[in-house]
């Protein structure tokens, strides 16, 4: 070995070192400074699918008066009534059976679970775009209400507990105090570290029951279906009666017949939005039992994590089209 | 007790979505407009299963079972050959009355 390819490989040596010194670098700063991007699209992600499945409730109501307007209007012997305004929730009292609750307490017991769960998701998001320790703090506390009436809504839409006890909630304060003043970017990855895995049981089990109620092939999505479809037979009934009428022209035959093909379509987009709602449901439950064991292991992210929230993110963004649709035909 | 109730809840749905379809077969308007008129009783009975728990052990609720697999075939019937939307209609009624007695609606009011 000469001199010349001594002093090259000492070159190489000391590049190697460089680089193996830059990538440690990179490799600590990513690990305590890692992004929180993911863990605020899962906060955006879990409050629209929260929105989404509001809306579906909302939409079987209004489905529901629709289809008897719709029915009174085909029928040139009948008239309205105050029942033909009611709307699925809207039980009046003569409606209800001995000993069972009128059903819009069980919708609004289910709505105010889902606005826990989406507040829940928006203060998880504030606390990853937190800047200053005030912030944390705030955001933090906005958390643990969260999460207090998460439980606490929950219990009363199934009379079963969440497993979420006071001492839970005195663990999660304590962790957080715990973590002192220390930088920002260190106490909202903490903050989050406490409190994700601790809000876990709570989350699964809003997430499962809005998955089942919802489910596709569930009372709720099958009776929101027919409504839809006896809504077109009305349309049809009306277009058949009105067919022979000589007032009848093309072009009012033309309207019908458009109204009655946007009938058609809202049937099969029907199905769609409670499938979407339902396996979005799945996907924020199996996202957060992702993120939880991301956490579990000092990270903020995994592949795991990031394959679920790409699944939520396309069944939200379904169902904020499915929306989108309604509101454009309108 | 469950289990009765869910069979309750898929027999109205099964029969509803049935005679959906014999409505969207016809172009005839009158059969059309009854279809309408006994399907909107069974929404509103079925309405009242999803939420009820019922006793499936009375007789009412088993007449109303027996009822409701009549009414389906009828329906089944009326799919195949039109002629039978008369008859489909009549025994939906029937359906929706027996139902009733177990559901205590005044479907009387509406059929």
């Amino acid at each position: 070995m000469n001199f010349k390819t001594t002093t090259r490989a000492h070159e190489w040596h000391r590049i190697i070192r460089y680089l193996f010194i830059a990538s440690m670098i990179c490799v600590l700063g990513a690990c305590s400074t890692v992004s929180l991007t993911q863990v605020r699209q899962f906060g955006d992600a879990t409050a629209a699918l929260s929105t989404g499945a509001t809306g579906a409730f909302g939409y079987l109501d209004a489905v529901e008066v629709q289809r008897k307007i719709y029915a009174v209007a085909a029928d040139p012997s009948a008239g309205p009534t105050d029942a033909t305004f009611t709307s699925f929730f809207e039980s009046s009292s003569d409606t209800v059976a001995k000993g069972v609750e009128p059903r819009k307490v069980a919708l609004d017991r289910r709505l105010k679970m889902l606005e826990s769960l989406a507040d829940y998701a928006r203060a998880l998001q504030e606390l990853a775009v937190a800047d200053y320790a005030t912030d944390i703090d705030a955001a933090s506390g906005e958390l643990n209400g969260a999460l207090a009436s998460l439980g606490t809504n929950y219990k009363a839409a199934t009379q079963k507990d969440m497993g979420l006890s006071e001492g839970d909630f005195h663990l999660i304060a304590t962790a957080i105090n715990a973590i002192g003043k220390s930088v920002v970017a260190e106490r909202k990855q903490k903050a989050i570290r406490a409190i994700v895995p601790a809000a876990d049981p709570a989350v699964q089990k809003a997430a499962a029951l809005i998955a089942t109620d919802l489910a596709p092939d569930s009372s709720l999505a099958k009776y929101v279906h027919t409504a839809v479809a006896l809504t077109r037979l009305a349309l049809e009934s009306a277009y058949n009666r009105e067919r022979k009428s000589p007032s009848s022209t093309f072009d009012s035959r033309l309207a019908r017949l458009d109204s009655i093909g946007t009938m058609y379509r809202s049937e099969q987009g029907t199905a769609a939005l409670f499938s979407n709602v339902s396996k979005g449901a799945k996907a924020l439950g199996q996202s957060h039992s992702a993120l939880v064991k991301a956490v579990n292991t000092n990270e903020m992210t995994s592949q795991e994590f990031t394959k679920a929230l790409a699944d939520l993110q396309a069944y939200v963004k379904s169902v904020q089209d499915f929306r989108a649709s309604l509101e454009a035909a309108k | 007790m469950m289990a009765s109730t869910t069979t309750l809840r898929s027999g109205i749905s099964d029969l509803v979505n049935d005679l959906v379809k014999i409505g969207n077969n016809t172009t005839n308007a009158d059969q059309q407009t009854a279809l309408l008129k006994i399907t909107n009783a069974l929404m509103i009975l079925w309405q009242q299963v999803i939420f009820d728990q019922l006793n499936a052990q009375t007789s009412d609720y088993k007449t109303a079972i027996a009822s409701l697999d009549d009414a389906k075939a009828a329906a089944a019937a009326a799919k195949k050959d039109m002629d039978g939307v008369v008859q489909a209609i009549k025994k939906a009624t029937a359906a929706a009355k027996a139902l009733d007695k177990v559901i205590n609606f005044a479907v009387k009011l509406l059929v």
